[in-house]
């Protein structure tokens, strides 16, 4: 299915939520090609399954529809809340599994036809969605939500309900966490002959 | 070069190479979205409102003539007041033929009908 460009970006999250509400058709699609993807990368780089993410971010945007009736606009950012949403749906699916061994972790998936093309990029890549998928929950998540999705730091502390100080510890702790993990396979992923 | 940087290059990386969702799983968030979407809901509750002021409307008639039973007794009474219209039974016109003769013009003239008009009309 092909879905056309989100050419509306002057509409705000808050007021498309309002048309969908409305019954605005066009609305419904624009919020999908918006949020979606941002849900479903989300949940991938926390779960490391596709099938998983999937299903976590079909949940998620399924509560997006519930909500947008009664959503309050100006309270709180949309995407704000999606990344609450799907966190705390992830962190449901890893406590129910709970020994997610590694087995059960998807191949990580080829980012793009010329980026595949790129073996190096390619290693890299997957190497780090498989140290990722080690990481504590909480350490992963928030690592996810700084070093990936960008989120600032007040940011994640709304969408984790922590304080900034615990953000900033638990993503300085991640990172340190991931170094240790990728520490063995530098020369495996080219990095001793990278330039400084 | 740098633990640090290192890692840095692997999330600028996985930022730009970000897994896109399939096709399919778009369609089904989009086909989603479509059956929830509060308008369909809406039209049906507007729906459900306007038959739940008119089931209120009967009920609060029913319960200041005495219950849904009174019903029944208003229908009747509403048939038989028709079926009279219709066709009425003899005994309705005989008192006026034994008390006016089949001379009806001084009832008539009472009720102001014209002076064509004649109870014995009612007898077939």
């Amino acid at each position: 299915m092909t879905m056309a460009l989100d050419h509306n970006i002057n509409i705000s999250d808050d007021a498309l939520l309002q048309l969908y509400a409305n019954g605005d058709q066009a609305a419904a699609h624009q919020l999908t090609v918006r949020l979606a993807p941002r849900a479903y990368k989300q949940a991938y780089r926390m779960l490391g399954v596709q099938a998983d993410a999937e299903d976590v971010a079909q949940e998620a945007m399924m509560r997006v529809w519930k909500i947008a009736p009664e959503w309050r606009s100006g309270e709180a950012k949309v995407t704000t809340w999606l990344y609450r949403v799907v966190a705390n749906l992830c962190l449901d699916r890893l406590r129910k599994v709970q020994s997610t061994s590694l087995d059960a972790i998807d191949e990580p998936i080829d980012p793009s036809p010329s980026a595949a093309d790129d073996m190096q990029s390619s290693a890299r890549h997957d190497a780090l969605q498989v140290a990722l998928v080690e990481l504590p929950e909480r350490q992963r998540q928030a690592v996810v939500l700084r070093h990936i999705e960008e989120l600032a730091n007040p940011e994640i502390a709304d969408v984790m309900e922590i304080s900034v100080a615990a953000v900033e510890s638990l993503t300085s702790r991640g990172k340190r966490a991931l170094t240790q993990i990728l520490k063995g396979r530098k020369a495996a992923l080219g990095f001793e002959g990278d330039a400084p | 070069m740098s633990d640090e940087t290192e890692l840095n290059k692997m999330f600028d990386l996985a930022k730009r190479t970000a897994p896109e969702p399939s096709p399919d799983f778009m369609a089904r968030i989009l086909s989603d979205a479509e059956a929830m979407q509060p308008a369909v809901l809406g039209v049906q509750t507007e729906t459900a409102a306007k038959r739940g002021i008119f089931r209120d409307m009967l009920s609060a008639l029913g319960e200041a003539i005495g219950g849904w039973p009174a019903f029944a007794g208003l229908a009747t009474a509403a048939v038989t007041g028709v079926w009279i219209g219709i066709s009425p039974p003899q005994l309705l016109i005989e008192p006026f033929g034994t008390v006016l003769g089949t001379d009806t013009s001084a009832l008539s003239e009472a009720l102001e009908y014209g002076d064509g008009f004649d109870f014995t009309l009612f007898e077939g």
